[in-house]
């Protein structure tokens, strides 16, 4: 998957909690909430196909490291091993996807917040900034993981 | 369809067909929003991404179990 597309979103929201932050409007407030809006739909999307991805490539390693180790007449040990490294090394991707699945939920909830009236919009958009951030590590995760095959 | 029965359905097809998920997870998401599902409620019945990978786990070590024979004796110690 291109990384392209996040840090793009990163610069996005960015731009928008530059806005947010710099004690706006009425309008700027509306571009700043539809930014966050942006930015918690598209994001929850991207993360959750780069996890289905993720899922399959993980599966498919642990099973290319037992075939390994059984057509090298190993042993079940050393196909324990094998598979216990791979899912080592996948640890952080769980663990930056569950950052930013939290990410997404807390997006969520400021904007409700907000449409309420018991948040302020630059809150909004740093929830939004941070949950940027945290699909940007989700993505660079699995990539480094992707890497390291 | 219940949204149990769908996460049931995406947890099966994360071990067994792991290629069909994508496929499957667009048509629920589609399905969810004719139903007037929210999206919230619907990433809740997915499940943590924990609980797939735990699924995709119990499936590796089943098909180590097959390479190599089941040793764990009826009182759950390994030989």
């Amino acid at each position: 998957m291109s990384d392209v597309l996040p840090r793009i979103r990163l610069a996005l929201a960015v731009a928008v909690a530059s806005v947010a932050l710099s004690g706006c409007g009425a309008s700027a407030e509306q571009v700043a909430l539809n930014g966050a809006t942006v930015t918690a739909n598209t994001t929850r999307l991207v993360v959750q196909t780069a996890e289905t991805g993720a899922l399959a490539l993980y599966r498919a390693e642990q099973i290319a490291a037992v075939d390994l180790v059984k057509a090298q007449n190993g042993t079940r040990e050393q196909a324990e091993a094998a598979v216990l490294a791979v899912r080592a090394k996948w640890k952080p991707v769980w663990e930056a996807i569950d950052a930013a699945t939290a990410a997404h939920t807390a997006l969520v909830t400021a904007i409700s917040a907000y449409e309420q009236g018991k948040q302020a919009i630059a809150d909004v958009s740093r929830v939004a900034l941070a949950l940027a951030t945290a699909e940007q590590g989700a993505v660079a995760a699995i990539e480094q993981a992707k890497g390291a095959r | 369809m219940p949204l149990a029965f769908v996460a049931s359905l995406l947890q099966f097809l994360a071990t067994e067909a792991p290629h069909l998920v994508d496929e499957v997870r667009k048509l629920v998401t589609a399905w969810a929003a004719k139903k007037g599902i929210p999206h919230d409620a619907l990433l809740a019945a997915l499940g943590p991404v924990d609980d797939q990978v735990k699924a995709v786990d119990t499936a590796i070590d089943q098909h180590i179990a097959a390479l190599w024979g089941d040793q764990t004796p009826p009182d759950g110690t390994r030989k």
